[in-house]
């Protein structure tokens, strides 16, 4: 049924950690752009991550 | 020890919340908090449907390139020690069963998370949902079924026994 995790080399995880970097550049842009042009699709983004906090209990 | 099946929500706050650090933004994350601390004392699972959900949602609302995708699912598999779990179920067998469960239920919804139920019933793993639908009508199909906050109060009282352990 399963597949476990492997280790990942160093080169790896500095991969990893820029891929990070660039995508989080463009998530902020595209948050920005909802927000300035589809304001109604930047509010229900916000509305259902409160509403997933709400359903933990937070 | 139990195992829990994820639904995609979850998984994208922790997304979500590596993506407020990196920019140094500041969000409540409480989710991803409580998903990163549990997940070095609960067992988490997802599979091929939830990586397949988030690469979607990452790549066509936010237009992610497919190398970043990748890799920050690498990274996500790291940190949390998830269990990606292969299904190795047919297709036909899956939709048996979630033909079985429409047929005798009005489902409002798509069903995305009838697959996400089928693949962790025949994997016996404890499916964790928002879904309020799939909570309230689906027990009956298959019965290790929780809401977010049944795992959260099952986390906290797990927390508390494994530290009277070790006193």
């Amino acid at each position: 049924m399963s597949e476990r995790k492997r280790e990942l080399s160093e080169e790896e995880r500095k991969r990893i950690e820029e891929a990070w970097e660039r995508a989080a550049e463009r998530f902020w842009e595209t948050l920005e752009y909802w927000k300035k042009h589809n304001p109604k699709k930047y509010r229900k983004f916000w509305r259902d991550y409160k509403k997933l906090e709400e359903a933990f209990g937070f | 020890m139990e195992r829990f099946y994820l639904d995609t929500s979850i998984i994208f706050s922790y997304f979500l919340k590596k993506f407020a650090e990196k920019k140094g933004k500041q969000i409540e994350a409480k989710v991803a908090n409580f998903l990163i601390h549990s997940s070095k004392k609960v067992n988490y699972a997802v599979s091929i449907l939830t990586r397949a959900e988030i690469m979607r949602k990452l790549r066509s609302e936010f237009g992610l390139e497919e190398d970043e995708i990748i890799n920050m699912w690498k990274g996500f598999i790291l940190d949390i020690s998830t269990l990606y779990i292969s299904v190795s179920q047919p297709l036909e067998e899956i939709y048996e069963e979630i033909v079985n469960i429409v047929v005798k239920l009005p489902i409002r919804r798509r069903v995305t998370n009838l697959e996400h139920l089928v693949i962790a019933k025949k994997n016996d793993l404890i499916f964790v949902t928002g879904d309020k639908e799939i909570i309230e009508k689906c027990r009956r199909f298959y019965n290790k079924i929780w809401s977010y906050n049944t795992l959260r109060r099952y986390y906290e009282g797990r927390k508390d026994y494994l530290n009277y352990q070790r006193k």
